[in-house]
């Protein structure tokens, strides 16, 4: 009965033991990173940091197309990223436009990108034939009208580069 | 087992079983009438023993709807595909969920989307749906001008 | 054969946990009868993140859908995108090119990391703990920079398409993943540290919300929940896919299915991920990146079903096809519907302090359940 009750007690500190010092093991942890707060922070101060912020280069932001110094692009108005885009993001209007030989040809009249509707999928770049569009690394997109996200892509007066079929 | 090897157990099982050509796995079409018997036997016959109802979703064709239970046996590794042709206006299946519980959910996701009764089923209600909800969203006819946008 | 389906006596109290509410991690609704603080039914109610992707799917081309995926489940998107880039892969007989198959592998495990790492710290704070969330998150922003540098993106990172891969590897990938293995291997001996080992954590989880093996296959469990009562459904193992059968890994299996062997299979799962991404870094073989597809897929007539083993588990996807470039009717299997289903079942007879323990174990996104 004796060695049955030392037995109990015995048992019984060890396990009052064995909770306090897993306690303690955890506390030490969470009074290291306590001390060491400044080596293991990860935090990062936005927007204060906005000058530093670099994005990473394939960071997907916004759809965009960019045009060379003499105001040209490279789209055709093929509408394939039109018919690539899940949601119906991107609206191409086309016209019909007299070439030198005389001839009429298709031309992009206005790219319509309605960023409230996009995924960022980067289906569309995908299926650019001539690398016409490209994804942006900006990522701030609030603004207090709507009708701001819809946006026109390429420049007023910008024309297809020479050679781009 | 191997396919024909199942194809022929379950022959044995119910005579009144079609099999289809093709598909990765053994496709059995059965008649709705006593499926619950022959449901039972699937899961208890030995050599058969088909424990995980892994999947169980209803298929519209327009002409008439299909239930589809994807059945795995989680001792010999074998899988087979129970289809059940059911009548569009009135369709009709008796549960499986005393026998693979995973179905009362899904029954409730059937029922309530594709308008499927499932009878003696304990507790058939709208599990996403709102209560008063009119219309089964995933039947080819359904139509809401006001909800859905289309491109 | 039923549990007797409870009734509201006199003196019980029906509370509604949610649809907004810390614990149910996301817009989950439970209708729970009490009796004092004793749980006598839960009842989920669903649909408050529903978008019927299902039927959505149905207007969409079978290079659209994939993307759509990515926001069911959005702690493995990685996985739900790989699921169906491969169903057309199989339907159509495409053959991927052997950097790519490395480079996905590779990727779903980090995804796997990243999704318990982000499971460890939401389960230890819906116990009550704090820091473990910071320190899961400090070590899964690691796993999201390098998604982010690869796939341009964090989340929903639609880096799958059918036949291979959108684009190839940053150059500093490898030595990323190599670094964040050797810091992490370090890290997840402090999780055992702080969490495992501490006595208020093991009271409250062992021999707590108890899963049969019989109930876990019967309730359609799969992934930890279900390995963690004995039942053996890895797909990884079952049926290997891309090139996991050529892999050195084991399925992490437990006998008990209490809320600690679920929280005990998640944390081996891990180790076991690293390894595999170990075995793998060194070794991506040079090569094409994509196999070359039709500009437009059209799938055959006929019926297909892929499976793939997801953080959460058995992750399927059922497609009709009538052979257009749509398919007809899609059903994408979530497991978290399936042991969402088994919540009912464990939690009877509990207090409700540990139905919240128990549904952190079970490790559910909402998302994943509505579809």
């Amino acid at each position: 009965m004796l060695a049955l009750l030392k037995m109990f007690i015995k048992e019984y500190i060890k396990d009052v033991w064995g909770a306090i010092s897993s306690l303690l093991k955890g506390m030490k942890l969470t009074g290291y990173y306590f001390m060491h707060h400044n080596k293991e922070a990860i935090t990062e101060q936005y927007p204060d940091n906005r000058k530093t912020l670099k994005m990473a280069d394939r960071f997907r932001g916004e759809v965009v197309m960019p045009h060379d110094e003499n105001n040209e692009h490279a789209c055709t108005g093929c509408t394939a990223c039109e018919l690539a885009c899940p949601n119906g993001t991107i609206k191409i209007i086309t016209k019909m436009e007299p070439t030198p030989e005389g001839k009429k040809k298709k031309a992009i009249d206005t790219f319509v990108y309605r960023l409230e509707l996009c995924t960022m999928c980067n289906l569309c770049i995908e299926a650019c034939p001539t690398d016409a569009i490209k994804m942006d690394q900006t990522f701030e997109h609030s603004v207090f009208d709507r009708r701001l996200l819809t946006k026109k892509l390429n420049k007023p007066e910008s024309k297809v580069r020479e050679g781009i079929e | 087992m191997t396919r024909e090897e199942l194809q022929a157990a379950l022959t044995e099982l119910q005579s009144s079983l079609t099999f289809e050509e093709g598909g990765e796995w053994l496709n059995i079409n059965a008649p709705a009438e006593n499926f619950h018997e022959l449901a039972l036997k699937l899961r208890h016959t030995s050599g058969l023993y088909f424990d995980y109802l892994f999947c169980q979703t209803c298929v519209d064709w327009k002409t008439h709807l299909t239930m589809v239970y994807h059945l795995t046996s989680m001792t010999h590794r074998h899988n087979i595909v129970v289809k059940i042709k059911l009548d569009r206006n009135n369709p009709e299946v008796t549960t499986v969920c005393d026998i693979w519980r995973t179905a009362e959910f899904h029954e409730r996701e059937v029922y309530e989307l594709f308008g499927v009764n499932f009878l003696n089923h304990p507790d058939l209600r709208k599990l996403i749906l709102p209560d008063d909800w009119i219309g089964y969203p995933l039947r080819k006819d359904y139509d809401d001008p006001v909800n859905m946008i289309k491109l | 054969m039923f549990e007797e389906v409870a009734s509201t006596e006199q003196g019980d109290l029906v509370i509604n946990i949610g649809p907004q509410h810390p614990a149910t991690h996301g817009v989950l609704h439970l209708v729970i009868t009490l009796n004092g603080e004793t749980v006598k039914k839960v009842e989920p109610h669903l649909g408050y993140i529903h978008r019927s992707i299902e039927k959505m799917c149905e207007s969409l081309s079978y290079r659209q859908f994939i993307y759509v995926t990515s926001r069911m489940d959005y702690l493995s998107s990685h996985i739900n995108n790989h699921g169906c880039a491969m169903l057309v892969e199989k339907a159509l007989q495409i053959e991927i090119p052997s950097r790519a198959q490395y480079i996905r592998v590779i990727m779903d495990e980090l995804t796997r990391l990243a999704s318990h790492q982000l499971w460890w710290g939401a389960m230890a704070m819906d116990i009550g703990a704090l820091t473990p969330f910071f320190l899961a998150f400090r070590e899964r922003e690691m796993i999201t920079d390098i998604m982010e540098e690869t796939c341009g993106a964090r989340l929903t990172m639609n880096y799958m398409v059918p036949g291979g891969i959108m684009y190839d590897i940053h150059p500093d990938f490898c030595k990323k993943v190599k670094e964040f293995i050797k810091h992490f291997r370090s890290k997840i001996d402090e999780y055992d540290e702080l969490l495992t080992g501490n006595i208020i954590f093991q009271n409250r989880m062992k021999g707590i919300g108890i899963l049969s093996k019989e109930d876990a296959i019967s309730y359609g469990c799969s992934g930890p929940t279900a390995r963690a009562s004995g039942v053996s459904c890895d797909v990884r193992k079952i049926y290997p896919y891309e090139i996991y059968d050529q892999l050195k890994f084991d399925e992490v299996l437990a006998t008990e299915g209490d809320s600690f062997a679920r929280y005990q299979v998640r944390l081996v799962e891990m180790h076991q991920s690293m390894n595999i991404i170990e075995q793998l870094i060194d070794n991506i073989p040079e090569g094409e990146i994509q196999a070359k597809t039709k500009a437009v897929l059209k799938l055959p007539k006929g019926e297909f079903y892929t499976r793939i083993e997801t953080a959460r588990g058995e992750f399927g996807i059922y497609i009709v096809s009538e052979g257009g470039t749509t398919p007809y009717r899609i059903k994408f299997r979530s497991p978290g519907f399936s042991n969402l289903s088994a919540l009912d079942h464990i939690v009877r007879g509990h207090k409700i302090g540990d139905m919240v323990a128990i549904m952190g174990t079970l490790d559910l996104v909402i998302p994943d359940i509505d579809r």
